[in-house]
């Protein structure tokens, strides 16, 4: 009897789940991973013989499986259940707080080597580096019991100790700032506005640059429902959110991004705010070049921005104090930047990296 | 093909079982060949020619050793061929790269190593081309006259990837004629489902945490914590393979074929010995049976006794693994059966049953920790390591991070490796069938998760 009703019970379970994969109208694109899911594969005897067309009918079946997502909620629901606190590399902290693994880095030195070789082919250039922490670090406290420590911080110490550029230390910074204002998203892998406002204070100290005051910008509240990167590694139904900052002063600005042909007098992007990627909001995602003016200014003064997504929500804060900022993502950008600092007479340089980003980019190691 | 995916689950198993079903009985041979083929091209399209050619040879050597029934040299000479192509299609597509680079390493030759990709299956289906062809020439079993029915018995999917062994003799009335019963076919489904529960839920959980403690610094974790992680290894290697076997006799079932048992309960053994009767049984049975029994088995001098015991043991550690390592591992279980068979066996028996089965235990996983590593300098530090030599703590943080993490997964792993039979009353059969329908959303939605990988390209 037992047998008899598992047997139809779950036959009929897979009818249905089979029946509905093949009505459903099927997804391109899942939003919450931020990537295209698999393409029916064309077959070919080629692509048989090498394996590609049954692992990618696999990951079709996988990707378009009817519930997909309600599925992945349910086993991170499953997961927290019986006391995981450690799921698909996020820790699930205290306080709603997920906080990404930190992973041991595999190209540190071969990078401090890139980086080096950079500089001195750069002389009369004065190159400034920030390497940003992550959560994991500056909210150790938020941790679940008995993480063990994660080596964050003597890797970054290693990159300052090991590079021959300025080194600017927001370490201490952030932990400060922290104490006042959330410095990193919970559901994001990104610093909040809050930690690059405290980053940018210590880049003005280091510069001897007169900085503004938090109180001299305008809070506003973007969102109260971000659930970004890190949300999406668990896809965790329970959570809905949470709030996103910026902190504004109108300037007559002029933003070019160069391999789009498009000009704005914005740094900030409104159509992302309703999308599930509303860290994009901030400098329109990712783009290979970028050139902003302050037409407000006229000093002279021209930086160069070589960066990952963290500098995103941090140029804003630079445009008060240069007249002209070139950022560069050498992820899209596969020029030398050395002949652009030249071709455009710039003087002073920022690279501005995440630590984990740093290790595992592919833009930084072919720098030239 | 892998049966814990979603393309077998949900399309190769549902449509192979409706065609299986629908056809007449005379059909469904073709139908299971034409299947197991795709099964086994969907990874490796080019091998099945092996298995073809595997097949040809001992089907044809069925047909000679019959036809010369009367000439034991003739016999001989066709059994001697099987085994040497056999022996020969392992060597160069299993051992070809260990024994050259193994040449190159002694005699400091560089051979150029040909890196073939190992096709799938092939140290049990020629296990059991090579095992009829021997029975045959015994008088054991009949030869097959139809060959469909011996491409059948060679690729029959559910168990060509994994096992069990099957013997020709085990199913070969089944081949020519089986009943199916609704009875037979619902147990069998059920006894597929707990192998796909054991491969999914226990298996794939102990050997994340293993690939997260192996991944340490294996010299500076601490006592307790590499203790978890090898405790985590064992776990998903029995739940692994005796889910596979479970999964294969339960497909097996569902079709009409009793294939042979292949694991019970190796982990409440209180001794090797005991341990090798419960682990893989169809194959330490092979190499009673092909090798030990027709070497003299314990029927010689003491002396002789003990060569064959080393040399089925040397061979069961090659089986598994092309490397020093399997080497190693069969060699140390061919050593403590030898002690227990000729040392100590006697005053095991006396102690109490507790120390027998953490002596077991100890040795198993012990064991255990030599196949997991090709490295031997690997291995030595985690023994180190476990016995707290490499001058690391005894307890760490991380031990009890991930104890706790897991602390459902391994009680689930310790109660399935202990028989508990409950008696069968109403209420207990509610339960089970309920846990049943949610453990299979479960594993669907582990399944699932597989390629749920978020692409954060806006990192960069």
């Amino acid at each position: 009897m037992k047998n008899t009703i598992i047997t139809i019970i779950v036959s009929l379970i897979s009818i249905i789940l089979i029946t509905l994969m093949f009505i459903l109208p099927k997804a391109t694109f899942s939003d919450n991973e931020n990537r295209y899911l698999e393409k029916l594969p064309t077959f070919s005897f080629e692509n048989l013989f090498n394996g590609s067309y049954t692992e990618n009918l696999k990951n079709y079946t996988t990707d378009h499986f009817p519930f997909r997502e309600q599925f992945i909620s349910l086993k991170t629901s499953f997961l927290k259940l019986i006391g995981q606190k450690e799921i698909n590399n996020i820790y699930i902290g205290k306080d709603n707080y997920l906080i990404e693994k930190y992973s041991n880095p595999k190209n540190r030195d071969r990078i401090i080597k890139i980086l080096n070789n950079f500089s001195n082919s750069l002389e009369n250039i004065e190159i400034d580096f920030m390497l940003v922490p992550t959560s994991i670090i500056i909210n150790k406290d938020k941790l679940p019991n008995y993480v063990s420590k994660a080596s964050e911080l003597d890797d970054i110490n290693y990159y300052y100790s090991n590079l021959k550029l300025n080194n600017i230390d927001v370490y201490n910074a952030l932990i400060e700032g922290n104490k006042k204002y959330p410095m990193f998203y919970k559901y994001d892998h990104h610093w909040t506005t809050y930690g690059a406002y405290y980053s940018y204070v210590e880049y003005c100290k280091k510069n001897n640059i007169k900085y503004l005051n938090i109180d001299e910008f305008n809070e506003k509240k973007l969102a109260s429902d971000f659930k970004g990167t890190i949300y999406s590694k668990l896809n965790d139904f329970t959570i809905s959110g949470e709030d996103m900052y910026i902190l504004n002063k109108n300037n007559n600005l002029t933003v070019k991004y160069v391999y789009s042909n498009r000009i704005t007098n914005t740094l900030f992007e409104d159509k992302y705010l309703d999308k599930k990627d509303k860290y994009s909001y901030f400098l329109d995602n990712n783009h290979p070049l970028i050139t902003i003016t302050n037409n407000d200014i006229n000093n002279n003064k021209k930086l160069l921005v070589i960066k990952d997504s963290y500098a995103n929500s941090f140029i804003p804060f630079l445009t008060n104090h240069y007249e002209e900022i070139h950022v560069i993502d050498p992820r899209f950008y596969n020029l030398s930047i050395i002949d652009y600092i030249k071709e455009n007479s710039i003087e002073k340089v920022l690279i501005l990296y995440n630590i984990n980003t740093i290790d595992s980019d592919t833009g930084i190691i072919s720098i030239h | 093909m892998v049966f814990s995916s979603i393309p077998f689950l949900f399309f190769f198993l549902p449509l192979f079982l409706v065609l299986y079903f629908l056809v007449p009985k005379k059909l469904k041979n073709l139908v299971l060949l034409i299947f197991s083929l795709i099964f086994y091209a969907w990874g490796e399209p080019i091998y099945i020619i092996l298995m073809l050619f595997s097949s040809l040879v001992d089907y044809i050597n069925g047909l000679l050793l019959n036809k010369f029934k009367s000439s034991k040299l003739k016999k001989r000479l066709v059994l001697i061929f099987s085994i040497v192509v056999n022996l020969l299609l392992l060597s160069v597509f299993k051992y070809s790269g260990f024994i050259i680079t193994t040449i190159n390493d002694i005699l400091g030759t560089s051979i150029s190593n040909p890196n073939l990709p190992l096709p799938i299956g092939i140290s049990f289906y020629t296990f059991q081309t090579m095992s009829y062809s021997i029975d045959v020439y015994m008088g054991r079993v009949k030869y097959e006259k139809n060959f469909l029915n011996f491409f059948v018995y060679v690729s029959m999917f559910p168990q060509l990837i994994a096992g069990p062994i099957v013997r020709y003799e085990d199913i070969s009335r089944e081949l020519s004629n089986r009943t199916v019963t609704f009875e037979g076919y619902k147990s069998g489904f059920v006894r597929f489902l707990r192998g796909l529960f054991k491969k999914v839920l226990l298996a794939n959980n102990m050997g994340l945490l293993w690939s997260i403690i192996s991944s340490y610094d294996i010299s500076n974790i601490s006592v307790l914590t590499s203790w978890l992680g090898i405790i985590a290894y064992s776990f998903q290697i029995y739940f692994d393979f005796s889910g596979y076997s479970d999964m294969a006799i339960g497909i097996g079932k569902m079709l009409g074929f009793n294939y042979p048992e292949n694991f019970n309960y190796p982990y409440i053994s209180k001794s090797i010995t005991e341990f090798w009767r419960r682990w893989h049984m169809s194959l330490s049975t092979w190499f009673k049976d092909y090798v030990y029994i027709p070497l003299g088995g314990n029927r010689c001098s003491k002396i002789k006794h003990i060569r064959n015991i080393l040399i089925v043991w040397l061979l069961t550690g090659l089986w598994h693994g092309s490397n020093w390592n399997f080497i190693i591992w069969g060699l140390y279980f061919g050593i403590i059966l030898l002690l227990e068979k000729f040392i100590y066996g006697r005053v095991l028996e006396k102690l109490p049953k507790v120390f027998r089965h953490i002596y077991a235990l100890l040795l198993i996983i012990i064991g255990w920790l030599i196949f997991a590593f090709e490295d031997v300098n690997i291995i030595k530090t985690y023994l180190l390591s476990m016995f707290g030599l490499n001058g690391n703590l005894v307890l760490d943080s991380n031990f009890i991070f991930y104890t706790i993490n897991n602390l459902v997964f391994l009680s689930a792993c310790i109660i399935f490796s202990i028989p508990i039979k409950f008696k069968s009353n109403k209420f207990i059969s509610i339960i089970t069938t309920i846990t049943y329908i949610i453990l299979f959303i479960l594993v669907v939605a582990f399944l699932v998760s597989d390629t749920y990988n978020p692409f954060l390209y806006f990192r960069f």
